[in-house]
This record gives structure tokens, C-alpha cells and sequence, in this order.
């Protein structure tokens, strides 16, 4: 599970908090969407949340283990997608997925069983051979997100997984989600695709200018909010009285 | 809208990669936000950092202008200061077209922008014309830092040995800066339209294009290596007159630069104006002849390097699939090593490290420059100074593994913060990568000395550890600053391997170390009664026990600090 405590994040050199006193708790067994327009917070705070970028104040607790104290053990429990297709291009598919499950230590039979798995589900199999260098933007996607199940990690952290992806990996990738919830792992997810985050997730979490606007159940949102969609409910959050979002 | 509105409009847009490389080179600010945090270094040191550098340059620039100016003398005593002239502007173009070859096709061919601007309704001829004119403004730089010198030396020196240098010349010199970069970049960008073609038909076409860049590089090399070197006035004591070498060598030079015939007359004030009309004429023809290769072949070229990274290598049907568990150590090597031989600007570097310090030994040695068999140990001691202090500039300026070891990552950096994994094992990893590379040039560059220079065997052998000790010192310093100080949002490689002042740093202290071992060297050399009381054995004892000592005390200098550190460096760069 995930716990977020006060999380607060200035970048170097800025006044600004991009994450402001952040609190939120993801519990086994949740699908939890973190939904946000464009520079709220939500890439800063997954980022803090993967160990990415260090916080100013505040604590994350990954299944248990302190961040910042025990940052190595905690990544441990992380699958994360990153929400830029940077991959290392030199590499084929296979060689990175390997150097990946080299990293949180899967045994043979395991990484093999794993990747042939995914591999088929998003249509990668015969790909796998090719340098990175030559995949599209969804074919990259789906190696980043291949190589973040291989170690079927506790906690997995995905930042707009959707994007690039084609309808079959995108249906694919909500089943292996809601698969893994049902196994009581935890996914964390940000995305700007309301139907999908209202299809899947069981709790929703809108951050605006770093700040946690809301936090609710989706059956919340459909038994409090009948007579309204998510998307106006964002919409509405979310909107700064200019037009923008 | 016209051709040359187009053109500007073009050259201001693809130019803003251009123009921060330009402006790193001239220390304007586009930096990550943890390089802020590191730049809280005080003024003081900044200072002395600028000032250190700025000296050194000065210290080179003096130094080539005096060789000038003395040559420039004898040369006029001799009757051959126009074959001399000659020499400097094709010295000067040479270099240019060293430091410019792979930049320029690195512009030409394999910009990210390429793409873009083909599917632009604009003609290839005109994106030729663009790329080009990025690539002349990169290298303007070199041009003003060789020519200007050299030829302000030559004027001076032509004058005092009695010849007639007129005012027009030192004007000319100033234009010659924006015109010498001209012919070799041109010759460059046309030479390497066919090179593209023949890369596009090799099977691995990354290798391919590094092998191409580096035979094409190493061959202009061997040429400048052969001109310089054969052109070096011989020191056989006599001041005041030029060995027959010398001549020959600028009158062959005069003859293969003839291309330079206007320039060089209008700056001898022989028809100036005439003249100059005929240099600018040639260049606008060689550029015309460039721009109608560009429409024919051009397009096909980026289309070729764009197909090439699309398509990828060719798929291996009998690629590896046997799965297998390393250690993480293992991986990520495995990983550094297919990145390096899968970025040509890398490996290139690497390379070119391996052919560069043992070309000019075993250049001097055919010279029969090297004859140190035997006794006195004076001048061999002198040779051996010089080496390894050629050797510490090399191993620390061409090793781009340790010199941007983390910034080589670019945004995959933040792949690696998100594995469970300890920065320090990566170090390991990257220094002993960097460590080996270090190695492989220390044993070329003893090889280089056994089989053209004829000092004792064992003398050579003894510089291969000595080799080693400053290659793992100058890999840990280099990989220290980078980490304390890298640049993750890299948008051409260039920016890393070229026009890098980040890693200027590290380059500089390892000069100014290797300052000591050629200043040590040369006391030997000079004050051979030194080698008469200490004896063979005890001379290259003190010279090879003082470089050991001096890269000892710098590796226990930067290796605690590189272990200390780590972790806060490692996460403390917010890409």
C-alpha cells in the first residue's frame, strides 16, 4: 500500500510548491486514479512517490517501508510506468526487460513465464528482438509497461499509461490492473482519460496547483454525484473561472 | 515568401539547438535545476576555474604563435614565407575540418529536427544550406583561436625579418577567421553525402556510420600528422636556417592548398581586391556545386539515416532469447557497453582516443625523431616526460565514458531512480567501464613507444602501469565531476562530446598535473648532468615515481569524495 503523508515539493531555485501538504493513502486491493490538468502536480508527486525526485517535507511509506529512509528496499515493491517513452534505445526489448528482471532479481522461470505472457497480450512477441530505437511511441509504451509486471510488484505506479497505446493494449492493460487489484496489490495511476479512470478505478483523487482538491470512492461518485459525470464533476473542480483548466 | 527570408526564418528556427550550444560555449545558462544548486560554488572559485582555463588557452595560443612567428622568420631568410603561408591557412583548416567533420554530419544528417523540416515544403537544397551554415557558425570558434594568432604571428614575423607586410593584411586575417571555415566544411558536407550511401547498404548501419566517421577522421588526421610533423623545422641546433624537410614539406603543403591562391594573395597585397573576388568566387562555387548534390542526394541521405532509425538494425532471426539471470553489476555493463557501441558519437570519442597519442608517437618515431637508444638518458628522459604528459591530456580528454558517464543517461536517469538500486554500484560500474577503456589506450600507447620510439624496452613497459594509474585517476575525476554536474536534457550528443565546458574541469587539472611530468621531463633533458649523477635507472625513478605518487594522492583525492557523495549527487538533479 501506499501512504502519503504532508507531501510537499519545491523544485530547486523556485518559491512555487509544485505538491502542496499532499495526503493520501492507497490501500491493497485499490485501483486509485490521480486525475489533475495539465502542471497540477500529479507527474511531481509520482515522481517523489517513485524516488525520482527527492521532497522538501512530508513522508511516503511504499507497503510499509519509509521512502527516504529505506529508499532502495521500498522500490523494491514498485512496478512504475513513466509517462515519457525513454527507454535505453541500444537495447532490444528482450535486453532491456532483462536488464530489468537482472535488477529486482526474477528468476528465470518466472521472468520467461512473465514476458511471454505479456508480451502476447500486447502483441510484442515477435518484436522483442528489435532495438528500442525502432519501436513507435506505443510500442515503447508497452515495453516500459512489460518491463514494470515482470517483477509482479506490490505497488504498481503508472503515469498516463494510455497514451500510445492502441484499443487492444489499452483493454489489455485495465485487465492486467484490475487483475492486480484483485490479487490485493495496489495501482496507482494518473491519466487524463476520465472513462477509463471511471470504468476501472475504485477511488479518485483530483489535485489542482499541487493541492488535493478531493479524494472519493467511485461508488461515491455514483451514488452522491448521480446527477453528474466525472468529467463535469473535474471540470468543475478543477476550472479557474479563466476558461482554463 | 522569398528564398532568403525563408532562409533566415529556417536558420533562426533550427538554430536555437545550435545557438545554446553556442551558448554553453560562451557559459550562458540552459541548465538542469540541480546544476543551479551546484553552481552556489563561490565566485572566487568560479573565477579561478575561468581564470585557469583562460590561461591555459592562452598559454597554447602563445605558444602556436611563437612556433609561428620563429618559423614566419626563417621562412622569409629562406624564400619560401609564402609557401608558409600556405602552411598556416591549411593547418588552420585542417583542424577545422578535425573538430568539424563529425559535428557537421552529426547536423547534416542526423539532427532531430530532420524529420520536421522534410516534411516542410521546403527544398532539401535549402535544408542543406541551413545545416551547413550551424555547422560554420560551431566551428567559428576554432577558426578565430588558430587563425587569427597564427597569422597575426606570421605578419609580425615576415616584418621583422625585413619583409614587406602591409595594413590590408591584418584586416584580411580578421575577415580570413569568417572565411577559412568555409572550403573544409564544404569539402566535408560533400564528401559525406556518397559516405551516407554507403552506410545505408551496411548491415549494421550504427557501427558502419562510427567505423565511416572514424576512418574518415583518422585519415585527415594521418594527413595533418603528416604535414605537421613532416614540416617541423628540425632541431639539429642551427637557429638560423630551415632544415631542407621543412621546405620541401610547405612547398608540397603550398602546392596541395593552391585552393587558398586568392585568399593568400590578396593578403600579401598582390591585387587584393581581385584576388579576394576570386577566393569568395571559388567558395561560392564549391557551396553551389554543394547545394545541387544536396537536391540530388541530400534527401535521400536524411531519408536513409531517418529509414535506418525507424526500421532499426535489421531483425536477428536468431536473436537471443535464452533467458538468463545476471548479477545487477553485470547487467548494467552489459548495458554501458551496448550504449557505447550503439552511440557513434561515443564510440567515436573511444576511438579516437585509441589512434590520436600513438599516431603522433609513432609519427615522431618514423620521423626518426626518437632515436633515444643507449646513452646519454637525457633526451630520452625528455621524450618520456613529454609522453606521459601527452598521455594525461589523452586519457583525460578523450574518455567521454568517464567525462559524461551519468549525463550520457540523459532522461533515462530517471529510470534509474526509480530501481532498487545503489548509486555507488553504478559508479562502480561506470568507472570500471571507463577504467578499461583508460587501459586499452595505456597499452596502445606502449606498444605505440616499443615499436617506433627506441628507448629500453623496459623503460616502455615500465609506462604501461604509470599509464594505468593515471587512466583510473583521471576516469574517477572525470566521472566525479560529471555526477556532481551533469547534463541530463541533453538534445544533441554534441552538446556532450563537443562544446562541453562541464567537463573542461577535469580535462584542465589533468593538464596542469601533466605539466609537471613534461617540466620534469625537460629538466632532465636540459640539465643532463642530472641523468650523468642519478644514472639511467635512477632518472626514470624519479620521473615514473612522481607520476605514480602525484595520480595516487589525486585518486585518494576524489575517491572518497566520489563514494561520500554519491547518493546526494546521484538524486539531487531534477530532470
Amino acid at each position: 500500500m501506499i501512504e502519503i503523508k504532508n507531501l510537499t515539493k519545491c523544485y530547486a531555485k523556485s518559491s512555487v510548491k509544485a505538491v502542496e501538504d499532499l495526503t493520501l493513502t492507497v490501500k491493497e486491493g485499490e485501483i486509485y486514479g490521480f486525475l489533475g490538468p495539465n502542471g497540477a502536480g500529479k507527474s511531481t508527486t509520482i515522481k517523489c512517490l517513485t524516488g525520482i525526485l527527492p521532497f522538501t517535507e512530508g513522508s511516503i511509506h511504499i507497503c510499509g517501508v519509509n521512502l527516504k529512509e529505506c529508499p532502495v528496499e521500498a522500490k523494491t515493491h514498485i512496478g512504475f510506468v513513466p509517462d515519457e517513452h525513454v527507454l535505453y534505445e541500444s537495447l532490444t526489448g528482450f535486453q532491456y526487460i532483462e536488464f530489468i528482471a537482472d535488477v529486482f532479481n526474477v528468476p528465470v522461470d518466472k521472468r520467461k513465464e512473465l514476458l511471454e505472457k505479456y508480451a502476447a497480450s500486447f502483441g510484442m512477441s515477435d518484436k522483442l528482438q528489435d532495438k528500442i530505437s525502432s519501436y513507435s511511441h506505443g510500442m515503447k509504451q508497452k515495453i516500459s509497461i512489460i518491463s514494470a509486471l515482470i517483477h509482479e510488484p506490490d505497488v504498481l505506479i503508472l503515469d498516463e499509461p494510455m497514451t500510445g497505446l492502441d484499443p487492444k493494449s489499452s483493454f489489455e492493460l485495465k485487465q492486467i490492473m484490475k487483475e492486480y487489484a484483485e490479487q490485493g496489490k495496489t495501482v496507482f495511476f494518473s491519466s487524463h482519460v476520465l472513462e477509463v479512470v471511471e470504468k476501472i478505478c475504485t477511488s479518485i483523487a483530483i489535485i489542482n496547483k499541487g493541492k488535493l482538491v478531493t479524494e472519493f470512492s467511485i461508488h461515491e461518485l455514483q451514488e452522491k454525484k448521480a446527477d453528474t459525470n466525472l468529467e463535469e464533476f473535474f471540470l468543475k473542480l478543477t476550472s479557474d473561472g479563466e476558461g482554463n483548466e | 515568401m522569398s528564398k532568403i527570408k525563408l532562409y533566415f526564418t529556417l536558420l533562426k528556427t533550427c538554430g536555437v539547438d545550435a545557438l545554446t550550444l553556442v551558448g554553453k560555449y560562451y557559459g550562458f545558462k540552459n541548465r538542469s535545476k540541480s546544476s543551479e544548486k551546484a553552481s552556489s560554488m563561490s565566485v572566487a572559485k568560479k573565477t579561478a576555474l575561468i581564470a585557469g582555463a583562460g590561461l591555459l588557452v592562452l598559454i597554447i595560443l602563445f605558444y602556436l604563435a611563437f612556433s609561428v612567428f620563429n618559423s614566419a622568420v626563417l621562412s622569409y631568410s629562406a624564400g619560401v614565407h609564402v609557401e608558409f603561408l600556405y602552411s598556416i591557412l591549411f593547418f588552420v583548416q585542417l583542424i577545422i575540418l578535425f573538430f568539424g567533420a563529425a559535428t557537421t554530419i552529426n547536423y547534416l544528417y542526423y539532427g532531430k529536427d530532420n524529420s520536421l523540416l522534410q516534411s516542410l515544403p521546403v527544398s532539401s537544397g535549402m535544408i542543406f544550406s541551413v545545416k551547413f551554415t550551424l555547422s560554420y557558425l560551431g566551428e567559428l570558434i576554432i577558426s578565430f583561436l588558430t587563425a587569427l594568432p597564427c597569422l597575426v604571428a606570421y605578419g609580425i614575423g615576415v616584418t621583422m625579418a625585413g619583409g614587406s607586410i602591409e595594413w590590408s593584411f591584418y584586416l584580411l586575417s580578421v575577415i580570413g577567421v569568417f572565411l577559412l571555415p568555409i572550403f573544409p566544411l564544404l569539402i566535408i558536407s560533400i564528401i559525406s553525402i556518397p559516405l551516407m550511401y554507403l552506410v545505408s547498404m551496411m548491415r549494421n548501419r550504427t557501427l558502419g556510420k562510427t567505423l565511416i566517421m572514424a576512418v574518415t577522421v583518422a585519415l585527415f588526421l594521418a594527413l595533418y600528422f603528416i604535414i605537421i610533423f613532416g614540416a617541423m623545422p628540425a632541431s639539429d641546433g642551427e637557429e638560423t636556417f630551415l632544415s631542407q624537410g621543412f621546405i620541401s614539406g610547405i612547398q608540397n603543403i603550398a602546392a596541395i592548398g593552391i585552393y587558398n591562391y586568392g585568399f593568400v594573395n590578396a593578403l600579401l597585397n598582390n591585387n587584393a581586391f581581385v584576388n579576394i573576388i576570386i577566393y569568395l568566387a571559388g567558395l561560392i562555387g564549391i557551396f553551389a556545386l554543394g547545394v545541387i548534390l544536396s537536391l540530388l542526394f541530400y534527401a535521400k541521405g536524411i531519408s536513409f539515416v531517418a529509414e535506418s532509425s525507424s526500421a532499426g538494425t535489421k531483425r536477428k532471426k536468431s536473436g537471443r532469447t535464452d533467458y538468463a539471470t545476471s548479477s545487477f553489476i553485470k547487467s548494467f555493463a552489459r548495458k554501458e557497453i551496448k550504449t557505447i557501441l550503439g552511440t557513434p558519437a561515443l564510440l567515436l570519442s573511444c576511438i579516437m582516443g585509441f589512434i590520436l597519442l600513438p599516431a603522433i608517437i609513432i609519427f615522431y618515431g618514423k620521423l626518426g625523431m626518437m632515436d633515444f637508444g643507449g646513452e646519454p638518458v637525457a633526451p630520452a628522459a625528455g621524450f618520456v616526460g613529454f609522453v606521459c604528459f601527452f598521455a594525461s591530456i589523452m586519457l583525460s580528454s578523450t574518455n567521454y565514458i568517464s567525462l559524461v558517464g551519468f549525463s550520457m543517461e540523459g532522461k533515462n536517469i530517471n529510470i534509474l531512480k526509480s530501481l532498487p538500486i545503489v548509486p555507488r554500484d553504478i559508479i562502480k560500474v561506470k568507472l570500471l567501464i571507463a577504467v578499461v577503456i583508460n587501459l586499452i589506450m595505456a597499452v596502445v600507447v606502449t606498444i605505440a613507444c616499443i615499436i617506433a620510439v627506441s628507448v629500453d624496452r623496459w623503460v616502455a613497459f615500465c609506462m604501461l602501469p604509470i599509464f594505468a594509474v593515471n587512466g583510473f585517476a583521471s576516469a574517477a575525476m572525470g566521472l566525479y565531476n560529471d555526477l556532481k554536474n551533469p547534463n541530463y536534457k541533453f538534445v544533441n550528443i554534441n552538446e556532450l562530446t563537443k562544446n562541453n565546458k562541464k567537463a573542461v574541469k577535469p580535462m584542465l587539472l589533468n593538464m596542469f598535473v601533466g605539466i609537471i611530468y613534461f617540466v620534469e621531463g625537460m629538466i632532465f633533458s636540459m640539465v643532463p648532468s642530472i641523468g650523468e649523477a642519478l644514472g639511467k635507472g635512477g632518472v626514470y625513478a624519479v620521473l615514473f615515481l612522481s607520476i605514480l605518487v602525484i595520480n595516487l594522492i589525486l585518486l585518494a583525492a576524489v575517491l572518497p569524495k566520489l563514494n561520500k557523495n554519491a547518493e546526494e549527487y546521484f538524486y539531487r538533479t531534477e530532470v
